[in-house]
C-alpha cells in the first residue's frame, strides 16, 4: 500500500513537472521568436520606408537624366548594402528610367492591380508585390527582393510614379547570420498571398526546403502563434504581419528541438524514476518471497507435526485395537481381566445406585500347576475350559465372569442377593467345581479356593474389591483345599491369620524375619545372567515361609509397607555389598511401593543408603508400577528423575496390566519396561503370535527402552520373545527365586565375575 | 545608421557635383570584391592593393563592401565600381548584361592539397569523413551552396553535378542552403548544420593552410571540371588610360604586391581575357536546371 502510494506520487510529480517545464520551454521560445519576427519585420519596413522617402528625391534625378548614366546613383547603390537596383515607372507601368540595364520595361498588370488595391487601403505605402519582378539573366535563383514604392504628387492625392527597388537578399541574410535560430529554426518572409519569398536558417538562405503547412492563419491578427508540420515533425511558429507593407515574417522551430534540453533532463529523471520503481518493486518481491518462504517452512513444520501426530495416533490406535481384540480370553471364552474390569465397574455402579449388594469372587484352582506339569498343557487347557464352562453355567443374568490368567477366575455376582444367598451361591460353586472332571480319558479331581469381597461392605472400588477378594482367596487356600473365605473376617467363620500377621509385623521387622529371594534375569542375546530380582519372603516362625501376596496388601493397608520397603532396600544393599566383596557386580532389582514414592525424602534416602554401603548406583534397579506415577502429583516422577540422574535404573513393572498408554511413558525416566506375566502366560496358551506382546516390544524400543519379560515358563515363550526382540527374560524356565545360600552356589552367579551393572 | 549616412552623403554629392563622365576625370578608384569570405577580412586583405593603385594613379582608391555576388555584378555593370574581382560565373553574368566590361588579370594560385597550381581551380563536393563515402549516401541530405552567383559554390554544381546525377540539386538533396560565402559553407559543414557543401577548392585549401581542417577531415565525393580562376574586371566606364596604367602596374611588377598575393594564396598575377571564360559561358547557356522557390 505504502509502495503504491510512493510510486503514484513519484510518477504524478514526474509527469506534472514534465508538462509544466515543456509548457514553459515552449512559451519562452515563443516569446523569443515573436520578438525576432517583430524586429525583422520592423527593420524591413523601415528599410523600404526610408527608400520611399528618398525615392521622392531620386525620381527628380532619374527623370532629369532619362536614358543617360546616373553616376551618383549607381555609385550610391554600389555602396549601399541593402538596395541593389532602382527603376522608375509611370503609373501605367511603363518604365521611365533605371539605374541598371535589364530592368523590366513594363510592370506586370497583376503587380499594378495589387499596388492599386494596396494604395486604396493603406495609402501610398511601399509594397512587396506577389511576384519576383526581376529579369532573370540566367537560370540562377533571383537574389533580390523587389519592393514597389508608390510616389505621389505634392498634394498626396494622385499616384505620380512607381519606384521599383530591388533589395539584396544577401543583406537580409547577413542581418540574421549571427542569430542562433537553432538547428531547425527558420525565419521566413511571406508575401500577402502567403507565398514564401525568403527562408533563412542558421546556415543561410534555404532553397527548396521542406514545405511547412498549414499556411499563416487567415485572420486579421497582426501577431500570433500556430503549429505547422513538415515531414520532420511539428513546428512552433510565431508570426508578425505587416499588411500595410504586404508581407509577414514567421519564425519557426521544431518542438522537439525546443524541448530537447528539458527532454534531456527529464530522460535522466525518467531513468531515475524507473530505477527507483524497479528498486521498490524488487524490494516488494523480495519481502513477498521471504514471507512466502517463512509461510512455507511454517506449513512444512505443521505438516510434519501432523504426520507425527498421526503416526502416534495410529500406533496407539493399533495398540488399543489389538488390545481390544484380546478383550476376551479365547481359551475360556470368558472376559479377560481388562475387559472384565471395564464391564464390572459399570455393573458395580448400577448395583450401588440400586443399593444392591455386589460380590466379587476370586477363584484359584488348587493343584492346577501340578496337573499342568504332569498331564501337559493340553489337559490343563481342557481343565480350564471345563472350569469356565461350569462357572458360566451357574451365572444368572447380570452376573459376569472372567479369567484373569493362569488358573485364576473372577466372578461378579449382581442382582439383588442377600449375604446368605451369596454364601449359598459360593458354596454351590465350590461343590460344582470340586466335582470330578472327565477330560480326554483323564478323570481329574481338583477343587477351587475362593475369596469373596462384598460391595459396599468391603470397599467401593472395583480394584480394591478384586484385591480383597484375592486376599480372601489366599486365606481360603491357606485354610486348605476347596475352601472359600469372605474378606470381611467377621463373615469368615474362622480365619485369624491375617490379623495375626498384621500384629506380627513390627516384631518380624525387629527380628529380621524378612528375607530376600533372588530370581535371575537373563539377557536373551547372550543368554547370560545379568542381574537378579529381589523378592521378599517372610520367614514366619509359626506359618513358615509366607509369600508377599499374603502380607503386602496388609502392609499397605496398615502403612507398614514403608518400613518394609526400607528393610528390603537395606537387605538388598547388604547382599550387594557381599557380592562386591566376592567381586561380583550383578544388578539388583528391587520393587518399590507407590506409598514409598510419595515420601518427600525417598530419593535422598535411597542414595544415602547406597552411599553408606559404598555401592555403585548403576547396580540398583527400582521396579515401579504404573500406579506409582499415575496418581502422584509429580513428586514420584521427580524422585525417579533425580534417581535416574544419579545412575539408577528404573523399570516399569507389570506393564500391560493397566491402562498406561505409550504417550504417557514418554514423561517417565525409564530404562526398562517389564511386560506383565499375564501377557507372557498367554504365549504358552496359544501358538499364535501375540500382537500385544510384539507391538509392546516395538513401541518400547521406539521409546528407547529395554524390554524385560517375566514369568517365562516354557521354551516356546522364550523363542517367541527372542524373535519379537525382547532383551531380557526372567522366570521358572531359567530358575525359581533362590535363597541367598542357593544363590551363592548358583553356577551363573559364581561365573558372573565379569558382568557389570551397565 | 550606416544606410542613412550613405543616403545623406549621396544626396549632398548629388547637389554639389555635376555628373562626371569625361576621360579620366574621376576623383577616386572604386573596387568591389565578391564576398568569397567575410567582407571584413577581404577589406583587410585588399588594403595593400588599394594603397598600391592609389599610388600608381594618384587618386584615392577605396573598396566598396558588397552583400552578395549579385550586388558586385550590379555595381560593375552599372559603373558603380571601376574594378571588380569577380568569380568566373559572376563575370559572365555581368558580361551578359554589359559586354563592354573587360577582364584583365587573374591570380596565379599556389598549389594546394585540393587545388592544382596555376590558373585553374575546381568545385568540390565535401562531406565529413564519417558522414558518407559515396555520393548515394548523400541523397536526401542537406547541402550548402555559397551564393547563387558563385561559380564553384552554385553555378557549376547546379549545371555539372545536376547533369551527372540526372536531377536538379533540389531533388537530389533534401534541402539546399545558400550560406552567402564559401567560408560560411565550410563552417556550416564543420558545425554539422549541413551534411555536404559545394565549395571552391581554393577556399578548402585556405582552411587547410590555416589549420581549421586537416587533410582527412573531409571526403571529396565530387570534383567539377577545371575552372579558370577569378578575373579582375574593368567596368566599361573606366577610362582607357587608367585601364592601361592599372594593367601594367599589376601585371608588370608582381613583387610590389607580394604581401597581397600571400594573403590570396597566390604567387602572382596573370593576364586574362574573355576567351578564358568562354567555355564556361557555353556551359551556362546550354544547360539549365534550377529554380527559385
Amino acid at each position: 500500500m505504502l509502495c503504491t502510494t510512493t510510486l503514484a506520487f513519484l510518477w504524478e510529480l514526474f509527469f506534472q513537472q514534465k508538462a509544466i517545464s515543456r509548457q514553459e520551454a515552449l512559451a519562452a521560445k515563443a516569446a523569443e521568436h515573436l520578438n525576432l519576427a517583430t524586429i525583422t519585420a520592423e527593420s524591413l519596413r523601415q528599410l523600404v520606408d526610408r527608400a520611399q522617402a528618398l525615392g521622392k528625391v531620386i525620381q527628380i534625378d532619374l527623370r532629369g537624366q532619362e536614358g543617360s548614366k546616373h553616376w551618383s546613383l549607381v555609385r550610391m547603390l554600389a555602396e549601399d548594402p541593402a538596395l541593389k537596383r532602382m527603376a522608375l515607372y509611370e503609373p501605367n507601368g511603363r518604365m521611365l528610367t533605371a539605374s541598371h540595364p535589364n530592368e523590366p520595361a513594363q510592370l506586370p498588370t497583376d503587380a499594378l492591380e495589387q499596388l492599386r488595391q494596396h494604395i486604396a487601403i493603406y495609402g501610398f505605402k511601399p509594397l512587396l508585390p506577389n511576384q519576383s519582378l526581376a529579369t532573370q539573366h540566367t537560370n540562377q535563383p533571383s537574389w533580390s527582393l523587389p519592393f514597389l514604392l508608390p510616389l505621389s504628387d505634392s498634394t498626396l492625392s494622385k499616384l505620380e510614379s512607381i519606384l521599383l527597388v530591388q533589395s539584396d537578399i544577401g543583406y537580409l541574410a547577413g542581418l540574421l547570420q549571427h542569430i542562433d535560430l537553432g538547428n531547425s529554426g527558420l525565419l521566413r518572409l511571406l508575401d500577402s498571398a502567403g507565398a514564401e519569398r525568403l527562408r533563412v536558417s542558421n546556415s543561410g538562405v534555404v532553397m527548396a526546403g521542406e514545405q511547412l503547412s498549414p499556411n499563416l492563419p487567415d485572420n486579421s491578427e497582426l501577431a500570433g502563434k500556430f503549429s505547422q508540420y513538415s515531414l520532420e515533425g511539428q513546428y512552433q511558429s510565431l508570426y508578425r504581419r505587416l499588411p500595410q507593407r504586404g508581407f509577414s515574417v514567421t519564425v519557426s522551430q521544431r518542438r522537439d528541438e525546443i524541448l530537447s534540453s528539458s527532454q534531456h533532463i527529464y530522460e535522466r529523471q525518467l531513468y531515475l524514476n524507473l530505477s527507483m520503481t524497479l528498486l521498490i518493486l524488487m524490494g516488494l518481491v523480495w519481502i513477498w518471497r521471504v514471507l512466502g518462504k517463512r509461510q512455507e517452512a511454517f506449513l512444512a513444520l505443521e505438516q510434519a507435526q501432523q504426520i507425527n501426530q498421526q503416526l502416534i495416533q495410529r500406533l496407539e490406535e493399533e495398540y488399543r485395537r489389538s488390545s481390544h481384540a484380546a478383550a476376551t480370553d479365547h481359551l475360556s471364552g470368558l472376559y479377560n481381566r481388562r475387559q472384565f474390569i471395564e464391564i464390572a465397574e459399570a455393573t458395580l455402579a448400577k448395583q450401588r445406585s440400586k443399593r444392591h449388594l455386589t460380590a466379587i469372587l476370586f477363584i484359584d484352582m488348587d493343584r492346577f500347576k501340578s496337573i499342568n506339569d504332569s498331564l501337559g498343557h493340553k489337559v490343563g487347557d481342557l481343565l480350564l475350559q471345563a472350569v469356565a464352562g461350569r462357572i458360566t453355567h451357574l451365572l444368572e443374568p447380570g452376573d459376569e465372569a472372567a479369567r484373569f490368567g493362569g488358573d485364576e477366575f473372577v466372578v461378579l455376582l449382581a442382582g439383588d442377593r442377600s449375604e446368605e444367598q451369596i454364601d449359598t451361591w459360593v458354596k454351590t460353586l465350590v461343590s460344582k467345581l470340586s466335582a470330578v472332571y472327565a477330560l480326554n480319558e483323564h478323570e481329574l479331581n481338583t477343587s477351587p479356593s475362593v475369596g469373596v469381597a462384598i460391595c459396599p461392605r468391603d470397599g467401593q472400588m472395583m480394584d480394591e474389591l478384586i484385591r480383597y477378594a484375592d486376599a480372601a482367596m489366599y486365606s481360603a487356600k491357606q485354610a486348605g483345599r476347596g475352601q472359600y473365605r469372605f474378606f470381611d473376617s467377621s463373615l469368615n467363620v474362622a480365619d485369624i491369620e491375617e490379623f495375626v500377621l498384621e500384629q506380627a509385623f513390627s516384631a518380624a521387622l525387629e527380628e529380621r524375619q524378612f528375607v530376600l529371594h533372588y530370581q535371575p534375569q537373563v539377557r536373551l542375546e547372550s543368554m547370560q545372567v545379568i542381574g537378579y530380582e529381589a523378592l521378599i519372603r517372610w520367614q514366619h516362625p509359626e506359618f513358615g515361609l509366607v509369600y508377599p501376596d499374603r502380607f503386602i496388601t496388609l502392609a499397605e493397608r496398615s502403612g507398614f509397607i514403608l518400613s518394609l520397603g526400607w528393610e528390603v532396600l537395606r537387605l538388598a544393599c547388604e547382599e550387594m555389598a557381599f557380592w562386591r566383596s566376592q567381586g561380583i557386580k550383578a544388578q539388583m532389582a528391587v520393587n518399590v511401593s507407590p506409598l514409598q514414592l510419595r515420601q518427600a525424602d525417598f530419593s535422598d534416602r535411597v542414595l544415602s543408603e547406597l552411599e553408606s554401603y559404598g555401592l555403585d548406583p548403576a547396580c540398583l534397579e527400582l521396579e515401579v508400577t504404573e500406579t506409582c506415577v499415575l496418581d502422584a502429583e509429580g513428586q514420584a516422577i521427580e524422585h525417579l528423575q533425580s534417581l535416574r540422574k544419579a545412575g539408577l535404573h528404573i523399570s516399569l513393572d507389570d506393564f500391560g496390566q493397566g491402562y498406561a498408554g505409550f504417550s504417557h511413558l514418554q514423561m517417565l525416566p525409564l530404562t526398562r519396561l517389564k511386560i506383565d506375566r499375564s501377557l507372557i502366560t498367554k504365549l504358552s496358551n496359544t501358538h499364535n503370535d501375540s500382537p500385544i506382546v510384539s507391538s509392546t516390544i516395538i513401541l518400547a524400543k521406539r521409546l528407547g527402552l529395554e524390554v524385560i519379560a517375566e514369568g517365562i515358563e516354557t521354551r516356546e515363550q522364550l523363542v517367541y520373545l527372542r524373535l519379537a526382540g525382547c532383551d531380557i527374560a526372567q522366570g521358572y524356565y531359567f530358575s525359581r527365586p533362590m535363597t541367598a545360600d542357593q544363590l551363592h552356589k548358583y553356577p551363573p552367579f559364581m561365573d558372573s565375575m565379569e558382568t557389570t551393572c551397565a | 545608421m550606416r544606410v542613412v549616412s550613405f543616403w545623406v552623403s549621396w544626396v549632398l554629392a548629388l547637389m554639389l557635383s555635376s555628373m562626371a563622365q569625361a576621360q579620366c576625370t574621376q576623383q577616386s578608384l572604386r573596387i568591389s570584391v565578391i564576398p568569397k569570405k567575410s567582407m571584413e577580412a577581404l577589406i583587410r586583405d585588399y588594403q595593400p592593393l588599394l594603397a598600391y593603385l592609389s599610388n600608381v594613379l594618384g587618386i584615392p582608391a577605396e573598396i566598396v563592401a558588397a552583400s552578395s555576388y549579385e550586388s558586385v555584378v550590379d555595381a560593375i555593370v552599372s559603373g558603380g565600381v571601376d574594378i571588380a574581382f569577380l568569380g568566373p560565373a559572376s563575370y559572365l553574368l555581368a558580361y551578359q548584361r554589359d559586354p563592354h566590361i573587360e577582364p584583365f588579370a587573374s591570380l596565379t594560385i599556389n598549389r594546394g592539397y585540393f587545388t592544382p597550381a596555376g590558373h585553374h581551380y575546381q568545385a568540390l563536393l565535401l562531406t565529413p569523413l564519417e558522414q558518407a563515402s559515396n555520393l548515394e549516401a548523400l541523397r536526401n541530405k542537406r547541402v550548402a551552396l555559397s551564393d547563387p552567383a558563385s561559380t564553384s559554390g552554385s553555378m557549376v554544381p547546379n549545371v555539372e553535378f545536376s547533369a551527372q546525377v540526372g536531377m536538379p540539386l533540389t531533388q537530389f538533396f533534401s534541402s539546399v542552403v545558400y550560406t552567402g560565402s564559401h567560408d560560411k559553407s565550410l563552417d556550416a559543414l564543420l558545425e554539422g548544420r549541413v551534411e555536404a557543401a559545394f565549395v571552391a577548392s581554393v577556399r578548402a585549401d585556405a582552411y587547410l593552410n590555416t589549420g581549421r581542417i586537416s587533410a582527412s577531415t573531409f571526403n571529396v565525393l565530387w570534383r567539377s571540371e577545371r575552372i579558370y580562376y577569378d578575373p579582375y574586371v574593368f567596368s566599361s566606364g573606366l577610362c582607357s588610360e587608367y585601364k592601361a596604367r592599372i594593367r601594367s602596374a599589376i601585371l608588370g611588377d608582381p613583387q610590389a604586391l607580394a604581401g597581397f598575393l600571400t594573403s590570396q594564396d597566390a604567387t602572382g598575377f596573370t593576364s586574362v581575357s574573355h576567351a578564358e571564360y568562354e567555355p564556361l559561358l557555353r556551359i551556362m547557356q546550354t544547360k539549365s536546371t534550377p529554380s527559385m522557390p
